[in-house]
């Protein structure tokens, strides 16, 4: 084991991050120094950027992305909320219910926290605030519940996911976020009900079939998108990539020629709204080619692992362990970056220890989630603040019986795998 | 000296306007290419076997276009740690040691891309018949592009205003 190259590239990289460099091009940076360092030949550098991205499954991503931006601004996000109102709207803290169950609408087509926030929460908070809803609470509530779309499928981090783990079934991995997704969702509900009772926050109209039913007819055509996606993959009509294609032209089809809330004009602005997100996204993926041939050539994980493993064989321990780490960096890197980078390193271990892949990814996913939430780097805290024009240190002070109720769900899909893998299991 | 600056200010405006509507463009080859594979083998039980090359194909060249955009954006992911830890005036130089360390990595892009689109002229993709170079050149052509956008964003006075 080359320790000289394992330091060079380690330090360089942190220097590269802490210093501010794009996370991206520290990886490539950091790379780059330990290939010249080892006297390889600088050519793998292209070779594996091309071969980092150069995978028919990474298509789905911006397919996804792309779906995601079409339906977010087409007025999907009115009609979710109106059926959300329609089935849980009735209960006590009615629209904090409404908000967490329109999260599992909405984020499973858009896949993305941060539009969950932007596009629920620029409605929802201002409603909640209006009757009554403190509106620190609502905020909180709308970032919470946000994460609940990175687990249910279809989420284009899963793919990320799959492909930083050697190439995982994405059906498998859909199916497995379901079910903590859901566990997230019915967490939150039951706490903000708790929360509600205690503040007397107000109930919604009493509950409507007829109500149901009329959202329901409105919500068919872009709920459809996300039937599309899952049935298809899941039944083995589609791949990921295809599935996520049709989406794509099925959002459009709603968009535009359905819902016609806003004009084709609007959609050069959309794609344009797809490429920043993918600008971002893209890279990191073809840099983790290369910062991961150079991690692999230098055998880290295999060294992480024994050190880990040499310390302790404890499974608990080790769990705990992993998940405080991808907590820590949830904090201070964004959801993508912490994929590419940890997916290779501490799959090995955790599968070592008889835990799924499929079931890491939920565990990966949710720390991820969390970390978007968290000071003193967290996208959607920072989309939540500016919606709702509360501070981060009061959204934080909010937050904090959140994050406990996160943690618990957190530590159930660590310790229970058959929350993960159950219809994995049963159905694939 | 002003004039140099509103010269590469106004160039990079214009590569940047060309990058969005190319990546626009491929954007909506790549949703159709796969498209047109999954109504293939639906309908006709038979997809063309271009689809998925350009379909990758299109996705690489994407990758590294939207790349440079991003860098010109300033928009990539970054760790922010060091606006909590140092001053204003610190943070800034480090930015701009940011864009110095982006620079040198385009400048390897370029070197190394164009020895890669030489060793692979000679290889061809298989479904398509293009040459190999055509996948590797994204490299160079994003290391010229990336060049650009970097060295126009260190030098836009409004950007570290």
């Amino acid at each position: 084991m080359d320790t000289q190259a394992i330091l060079i590239l380690l330090g360089s990289f942190a220097v590269l991050i802490v210093g501010g460099i794009h996370i991206a091009y520290a990886m490539i940076g950091s790379a780059i120094l330990t290939i010249l360092f080892s006297k390889i030949s600088l050519i793998v550098v292209v070779t594996t950027l091309i071969d980092g991205i150069n995978g028919f499954t990474f298509l789905a991503i911006p397919f996804f992305v792309l779906a995601g931006e079409i339906m977010a601004q087409g007025g999907i996000s009115d009609r979710l909320i109106k059926l959300s109102n329609a089935l849980v709207g009735w209960m006590r803290g009615g629209l904090a219910m409404v908000n967490i169950v329109a999260s599992v609408f909405f984020g499973g087509i858009s896949g993305s926290a941060t539009a969950d926030t932007a596009s629920l929460g620029s409605i929802l908070i201002p409603m909640m605030k209006k009757n009554g809803y403190d509106v620190e609470f609502s905020t909180a509530v709308t970032m919470a519940s946000s994460i609940e779309g990175l687990l249910i499928p279809p989420s284009h981090n899963m793919i990320i996911y799959a492909m930083a783990a050697g190439g995982l079934s994405i059906g498998k991995l859909f199916l497995g976020g379901l079910v903590p997704g859901l566990f997230l969702a019915l967490s939150l509900m039951i706490f903000s009900l708790f929360i509600s009772i205690r503040r007397k926050y107000p109930k919604g109209d009493p509950f409507s079939i007829k109500e149901v039913l009329i959202s329901f007819k409105e919500s068919i055509w872009a709920l459809m998108t996300v039937l599309i996606v899952i049935f298809g993959v899941i039944s083995g009509v589609f791949t990921a990539t295809e599935s996520a294609a049709i989406a794509t032209l099925w959002a459009f089809f709603v968009t535009f020629f359905v819902y016609k809330e806003i004009r084709i004009q609007a959609f050069g602005g959309i794609l344009k709204k797809a490429l920043r997100v993918l600008a971002n996204i893209l890279i990191l993926i073809a840099a983790a080619g290369t910062f991961g041939f150079v991690v692999a050539y230098l055998q880290i994980p295999t060294f992480i692992s024994q050190a880990i493993l040499g310390l302790t064989t404890n499974k608990i321990a080790i769990l705990l362990l992993v998940n405080l780490v991808l907590l820590m960096l949830g904090m201070i890197m964004g959801m993508a970056s912490i994929i590419v980078i940890m997916t290779p390193i501490l799959l090995p271990i955790v599968t070592q220890l008889g835990v799924d892949p499929i079931q890491f990814g939920a565990i990966m996913i949710l720390n991820c989630g969390i970390g978007l939430i968290t000071p003193p780097v967290g996208g959607v805290l920072f989309v939540g603040s500016g919606i709702s024009g509360v501070k981060i240190e009061r959204l934080t002070k909010e937050m904090l019986p959140f994050y406990l109720v996160l943690l618990i769900v957190l530590l159930v899909v660590t310790f229970v795998p058959q929350v993960t893998m159950f219809f994995p299991n049963l159905i694939m | 000296m002003n004039s140099v600056n509103s010269g590469i200010q106004k160039i990079s405006r214009g590569i940047y306007f060309a990058i969005e509507v190319i990546a626009k463009l491929i954007f909506i080859v790549m949703v159709f290419s796969v498209s047109i594979a999954v109504v293939g083998r639906l309908v006709f039980s038979k997809s063309p076997s271009w689809t998925e090359e350009i379909g990758i194909l299109s996705l690489v060249w994407l990758c590294f276009l939207t790349a440079a955009m991003g860098v010109r954006d300033g928009s990539h992911m970054r760790m922010s740690i060091i606006e909590y830890v140092f001053n204003e005036k610190i943070c800034l130089i480090l930015h701009k040691i940011a864009y110095v360390v982006l620079i040198a990595i385009y400048l390897v892009f370029i070197v190394v891309g164009f020895d890669a689109v030489q060793m692979m002229s000679r290889s061809i993709l298989p479904a398509t018949r293009l040459p190999m170079s055509t996948m590797y050149g994204s490299i160079f052509i994003t290391g010229i592009l990336g060049l650009i956008m970097a060295i126009a964003r260190l030098t836009d006075k409004e950007c570290w205003n």
